[in-house]
């Protein structure tokens, strides 16, 4: 006779058999996940695909640091690259040069640089323009961030292109690069 | 068996509130007030700059700049939908932190129920693998017949498994319940129970035998996989009709809003698709050429056609602004603030035409309509002069001399 106290033993093996096919399926499924994912990995974040490009630009009209007013209208015909731009941020003081550069060198070939000082107060921007050695070009106050807003800003610097018909061309998220200026800004000045 | 149920019974609770959540945020709510519109709009904005928070919730200037334009364009009487739109213009769909139905955001809202059941199911398969056992209802009498009487001649061999153990229990009981029977001692079904569980044991021990041979472990699955994945069946039919009763709840809930629409929130008063098109058309012009009458005029008709009184006195205003002199759009204006109710205001602008010009028709037959909105016996007058100053071929002619025929025959 058997003894009572033995302990059952562990069940069998054979349950194991039906379970590696679904492992292989989640595997599938985890593989399938990473790779939906990791196109994103690709991506230039810098290169923003706005949902206003090839569109008439958002109007832009409004006083300006210095007291003046400015309407982006009154500019067709030229290309205007508009920066937007804040004195808490350190890149668009990187960058400042560069747009400098820009307003001397390209506006012979029609180019109008105008800043979006957004966010920000009028006292700290010219002081920030004060620190950069001056003001280039205008900059329309906006102190609510509304204009960012009707631009579709994410953050600053940030920088769109309006071609000579008044279309919004190109954007630029991040601290502008000459590169960037030379391939897609100049060749819009080329076109007449 | 009662701490399953009490688990089931908890998670069928569960998911009945979380359907009722869905269900609830999903259909229109009354009408609120101005305050809980805009902090309903900015709750499903994301915020550009914070992009995990809600325009509601983020503390970034550029949400603060997003919750001003949301006030004031609910001041101006925007729909929900209308400035949600603005901003998806803006900034694309991203924007909006529910995604809306059309397109891949459908996999949104689909995915969470459909991990949520098949996490349920195979949650319940796996904890009942354990369990399989094969559960006879026909059993073979002769062959426990046969076992009994081989037991009780001490001739059986019973091997030292598990699956023996039972077997010795089970005859051990038989035996017992017969000789209780044959003294005298009868309880119903002990026998038929005892003889239930000899077979039983039978079958166990030949599975668990058969399991224990070394070389032929393959055919021993089969069996209880197949009774195990009967067992599983009501579940997951349970399962399935719930994701059915869910899908369809959401699905009708849904149905009003169309397939760009945005989830939640309170749906406008619809008009078609043509006019609203027409609408914006003429609003983007309006944006764009803010200084010129002739489109603010024409955006204003357009708003009063859709009953958007207060706009198209805005928009004709504006025009008016451009171009003061123009009596025409200041009597649009006129008739206008009349339907809207503003009687004051549509009186004033009235008396402004007539100083400049006393014998202009339409002012005055609106100079006559709005003395008599508020009674004033002075309106009967002016209605008279309207009739005689009118050309033949005025549309008002008719209306004057209805209210005239009124009050003199009442």
């Amino acid at each position: 006779m058997t003894s009572v106290g033995e302990v059952a033993p562990a069940r069998p093996t054979a349950h194991h058999r039906a379970r590696w096919p679904w492992l292989v399926v989640l595997a599938a499924a985890g593989l399938v996940v990473a790779a939906v994912l990791g196109t994103g990995l690709g991506r230039d974040p810098t290169v923003v695909d706005s949902v206003l490009l090839g569109r008439p630009a958002p109007p832009l009209a409004g006083s300006t640091l210095d007291g003046d007013s400015f309407d982006l209208d009154d500019y067709r015909g030229k290309v205007v690259l508009v920066n937007v731009w804040a004195s808490w941020c350190a890149p668009c003081r990187r960058e400042y040069p560069l747009l400098e550069q820009a307003v001397s060198g390209l506006t012979p070939l029609g180019l109008q640089v105008v800043g979006i000082n957004t966010q920000d107060t009028v006292e700290d921007a010219r002081a920030f323009l004060k620190d950069m050695g001056g003001e280039n070009f205008p900059s329309v106050v906006d102190p609510g961030g509304r204009l960012a807003v009707e631009w579709g800003t994410f953050g600053v610097p940030e920088t769109f292109v309006v071609g000579r018909d008044g279309q919004l061309r190109a954007k630029y998220v991040g601290e502008l690069s000459g590169d960037w200026i030379t391939t897609t800004v100049l060749p819009l000045l080329e076109q007449r | 068996m009662n701490r399953r149920l009490a688990l089931v019974l908890g998670l069928v609770a569960l998911l009945g509130l979380a359907v009722a959540g869905l269900w609830r945020a999903a259909t229109p709510a009354a009408r609120p007030s101005p305050d809980n519109r805009a902090e309903a709009i900015a709750a499903v904005l994301r915020c550009p700059t914070c992009q995990g928070l809600s325009v509601a919730d983020s503390p970034s200037t550029l949400a603060a700049g997003m919750r001003d334009i949301i006030d004031e364009q609910i001041a101006q009487g925007r729909s929900p939908d209308e400035i949600r739109a603005w901003f998806v213009t803006r900034y694309g769909p991203w924007i909006l932190l529910s995604p809306s139905f059309a397109g891949i955001g459908w996999l949104a809202w689909a995915l969470p129920a459909v991990v949520v059941t098949t996490g349920v199911a195979g949650a319940l398969a796996f904890a009942r693998r354990g369990r399989a056992r094969p559960a006879p209802a026909v059993i073979d009498e002769h062959v426990v017949d046969q076992t009994l009487a081989a037991y009780e001649a001490q001739t059986l061999t019973v091997n030292d498994t598990f699956g023996g153990q039972r077997l010795e229990s089970a005859l051990l009981l038989l035996h017992t319940v017969r000789a209780d029977q044959a003294g005298g001692v009868t309880a119903p079904g002990a026998e038929r129970f005892a003889r239930e569980r000899v077979a039983l044991a039978l079958a166990v021990r030949a599975a668990s035998d058969r399991e224990n041979e070394p070389a032929t472990t393959s055919d021993a699955a089969p069996a209880p996989i197949a009774r195990k994945a009967r067992r599983g069946l009501p579940w997951a039919g349970a399962a399935a009709a719930f994701t059915l009763v869910l899908t369809g709840m959401v699905a009708t809930s849904l149905a009003p809003r169309g397939a760009d629409g945005v989830l939640t929130g309170t749906l406008p008063d619809a008009p078609t698709p043509a006019a609203v098109a027409r609408l914006d058309g003429l609003r983007q012009a309006a944006d764009r050429n803010p200084r010129d009458p002739d489109v603010r005029l024409a955006f204003g008709n357009a708003l009063a056609d859709a009953d958007r009184l207060d706009e198209a006195a805005g928009e004709y205003r504006a025009a008016l602004a451009q171009q003061p002199d123009d009596a025409r759009i200041r009597l649009v204006l006129v008739s206008t603030l009349l339907r809207a109710g503003d009687v004051d205001a549509a009186r004033a602008e009235v008396d402004r035409v007539l100083a400049e010009d006393a014998d202009n028709p339409d002012a005055v037959l609106l100079r006559g309509l709005i003395q008599l909105r508020q009674g004033e016996p002075a309106a009967h007058a002016t209605l008279r002069r309207f009739l005689i100053l009118a050309p033949a071929s005025h549309p008002g002619i008719e209306l004057a001399n209805n209210l005239l025929d009124q009050d003199d025959h009442p």
